[in-house]
């Protein structure tokens, strides 16, 4: 009996000993195969953690060439067979999961089978290879994928409503609804870009901006394309090699909604994620380490709307206006802000959108401390002294072969801005026309125009390498230009993997040599190699996802940048993220646990 | 006792109000596609209400499903856009606002 009764005062001592332990954080590991057992390469593994965990939202891993998976850090949470872990490929459904847990490990066994529709995993722009003319299929890109992707899920949704209809006259059902959703569409977008200077209880012109102008041609090829319920996808691959190892992951961070996250860069120390809120006069601010959110609030009495964002060499952000010519300048440190209203010397005013990035996708200014900005306003470039505030600008040159289409030369908006290394050129895109140049800060006169084949081929953010060599997004032809500003010569023009992705930006690697290119349509961030001209792609984790700028951390090389999906009552994530390829090319690792992002004084 | 008050409290609060429903539409945009007594994408708030009216009870149901999920044949060719970002409980109250159009 004495013996028994040890033994429980044994049991509840072992009991109570365990229970004041420090909960262990668990490592979250396992493989992933196919219903005969064999191990599956690059499968995404998304963890989509409770909401308000510490850190990320979801966090995602890929699966290595023995099929094999772990994901960074160790995890407080109980991981067990609830526990929102999928695994997700392209021509993949998962079908079966095995989830081994205990307080230190879990080990999970995913179990895939192939199948023929792709409707799951398959991009927007898998559906728009249906446009077999390229002219055709960069027009319409340059129409209609502004604010969001097409077709997103729920345009496909749409096509099975009209698909549900059962009309007598299916065609013109298709074209009555279509031509209804390109009014909406542009409705929206008119709403979403007057809410600057909206005064309250004025009707919006839904034909006054951003507006489709050949609507009819958009409603003719939609009905054309758009023919049966949008619901099954066969044969699409991601057109390049699939670049991810077993060390590569993505850390998602959601913003609560209301918002209209536009995009986001990394700085600070610890780490914060700062991303621009369109929607808002606010900058959010996003601990890495911990996920707590703070907002930043732009101190100026009109809504900027914060659209760009640039990394200053000196740990500061630099933020440009979607809607007015306010520059404003945030230390992230404390909080403080410095903002400039700019008018040129005659009294005009300027519509800023990038200020001139250098090839460490920095804010470069001048010799003289002058930053230079692309006047999307104004079709100009021009520079602001931060010590005094003093603007001027200068009108780009007309490129001659689009100057006669008075549609072109409306909206051939000064886009994306680039610095040369020696500081004495800008180089700027022209995002309607299809035109590039240069212009010389010192002799203040243009290098160019520069014309690109396609009028449609929509250059919109651009990057300069530490050669000199500038790289361009052409958003509509779904291509990457590479241009070398010495020697004044177009080095190559090359088709991304998919040419419907609708690539936003591209951003020089100083560290890899390599550009990357992140896409809109594609749910996919593209590597470029400029020394073999190769491509690889990295699958983002889930659809709609309307990507922006990447910048990538000095430090860490890890790759920043958003899902922007704006327009407040659209659906899709409005989410910062962060992506180490799992290279091992930079020398430090990047881990959100002990996240900052060293800076560099001037 | 505390507690229970606050359960109870919790119990009879009242669902979103058709006022409320108003603001809801104005929010979502709807007039995008309806106004109020004119045709334009889709049909005037007030031609549905006249429509349905008689059956309201059912209607408040029908009209909310139709708001979240889209659809159409009603009113012609042209389905209307689902909206999915709006819940069950502000369709319904957005569904009652326009039923109380009714002449």
């Amino acid at each position: 009996m004495k013996s028994f009764k040890l033994k429980l005062w044994s049991i509840f001592f072992s009991t109570l000993i365990l229970s004041f332990q420090p909960a262990r954080a668990a490592t979250i590991e396992g493989i992933v195969v196919d219903q005969n057992g064999n191990p599956l390469t690059n499968i995404q593994l998304v963890y989509t953690r409770a909401s308000g965990a510490r850190g990320a939202s979801a966090v995602t891993v890929f699966s290595g060439t023995d099929g094999r998976f772990r994901f960074p850090d160790d995890y407080p949470e109980r991981i067990n067979a609830n526990t929102d872990i999928a695994a997700r490929g392209l021509g993949y459904r998962q079908v079966d999961r095995l989830v081994e847990a205990n307080r230190r490990t879990a080990n999970l066994t995913y179990i895939m089978q192939p199948v023929t529709n792709q409707v799951e995993v398959a991009p927007a722009s898998a559906w728009l290879a249906r446009i077999e003319d390229r002219a055709e299929q960069a027009a319409f890109i340059m129409n209609c994928i502004d604010c969001h992707q097409v077709p997103a899920s729920e345009v496909r949704d749409y096509a099975a409503l009209i698909d549900d209809l059962h009309a007598s006259d299916p065609v013109l059902a298709r074209r009555q609804s279509w031509d209804s959703i390109v009014k909406y569409m542009n409705f929206l977008s008119a709403w979403e870009f007057s809410r600057g200077g909206r005064p309250e209880g004025v009707e919006i012109d839904a034909e006054a901006v951003y507006a489709v102008e050949n609507s009819a041609d958009v409603v003719n090829l939609l009905t054309g394309i758009f023919k049966d319920r949008l619901d099954h996808i066969e044969g699409y691959d991601w057109g390049a090699p699939i670049i991810t190892t077993a060390d590569t992951a993505i850390w998602d961070y959601e913003v609560p909604e209301p918002n209209a996250i536009r995009e986001a860069v990394m700085l600070g120390d610890p780490a914060m994620l700062l991303a621009a809120d369109v929607g808002a006069n606010r900058i959010v601010g996003i601990n890495v380490r911990t996920g707590r959110q703070q907002d930043f609030e732009v101190p100026t009495d009109v809504l900027i709307a914060p659209h760009s964002l640039h990394r200053g060499s000196d740990g500061m952000l630099w933020v440009t206006p979607l809607f007015n010519n306010i520059v404003a300048k945030l230390n992230p440190a404390n909080g403080d802000w410095q903002t400039w209203e700019l008018e040129t010397s005659t009294g005009g005013g300027v519509g800023i959108h990038d200020l001139s990035f250098g090839h460490e996708h920095e804010l470069l200014t001048d010799a003289g401390g002058r930053v230079w900005f692309s006047d999307i306003g104004n079709r100009a470039v021009g520079y602001f002294d931060p010590a005094d505030g003093s603007t001027e600008i200068w009108n780009t040159p007309v490129a001659e072969s689009r100057a006669n289409d008075s549609a072109l030369y409306g909206s051939a908006a000064v886009y994306g801005l680039v610095m040369t290394v020696d500081r004495k050129e800008v180089w700027y895109s022209q995002l309607g026309n299809g035109v590039f140049g240069g212009f010389n800060i010192d002799t203040k006169e243009f290098i160019g125009p520069f014309v690109l084949p396609d009028a449609n081929a929509g250059p919109r953010r651009i990057s300069i390498s530490d050669d000199d060599v500038m790289y361009l997004a052409l958003y509509g032809t779904g291509q990457i230009a590479e241009f070398d500003i010495k020697t004044r010569q177009m080095l190559g023009i090359y088709d991304l993997p998919d040419t419907a992705s609708a690539p936003y930006s591209v951003t020089w690697d100083p560290v890899r040599k390599v550009v990357w290119v992140p896409t809109a349509n594609g749910d996919v961030i593209y590597r470029f190699d400029p020394a073999t001209k190769d491509f690889g792609v990295i699958p983002m984790p889930r659809e709609r996802a309307f990507l922006r700028m990447i910048d990538i951390d000095p430090a860490t090389g890890v790759l920043v940048s958003s899902y922007a999906n704006i327009v407040e009552n659209v659906n899709g994530p409005r989410m910062a993220f962060i992506v180490d390829p799992g290279d091992g090319a930079y020398p430090e690792k990047f881990s959100p646990a002990t996240a900052s992002a060293p800076t560099t004084a001037e | 006792m505390k507690k229970y008050t606050l359960l109870l409290a919790f119990a009879i609060a009242p669902n979103i109000s058709a006022q409320e429903g108003e603001a809801l539409v104005q929010n979502a945009m709807c007039y995008a596609c309806h106004q109020m007594e004119s045709l334009s994408l889709g049909p005037p708030w007030q031609a549905i209400a006249a429509r349905h009216a008689s059956r309201s009870e059912l209607m408040t149901e029908v009209l909310a499903g139709k708001i979240i999920r889209g659809g159409g044949g009603t009113w012609g060719n042209v389905p209307m856009v689902p909206n999915q970002r709006v819940s069950e409980e502000e369709a319904k109250a957005m569904a009652e606002w326009i039923l109380g159009l009714a002449p």
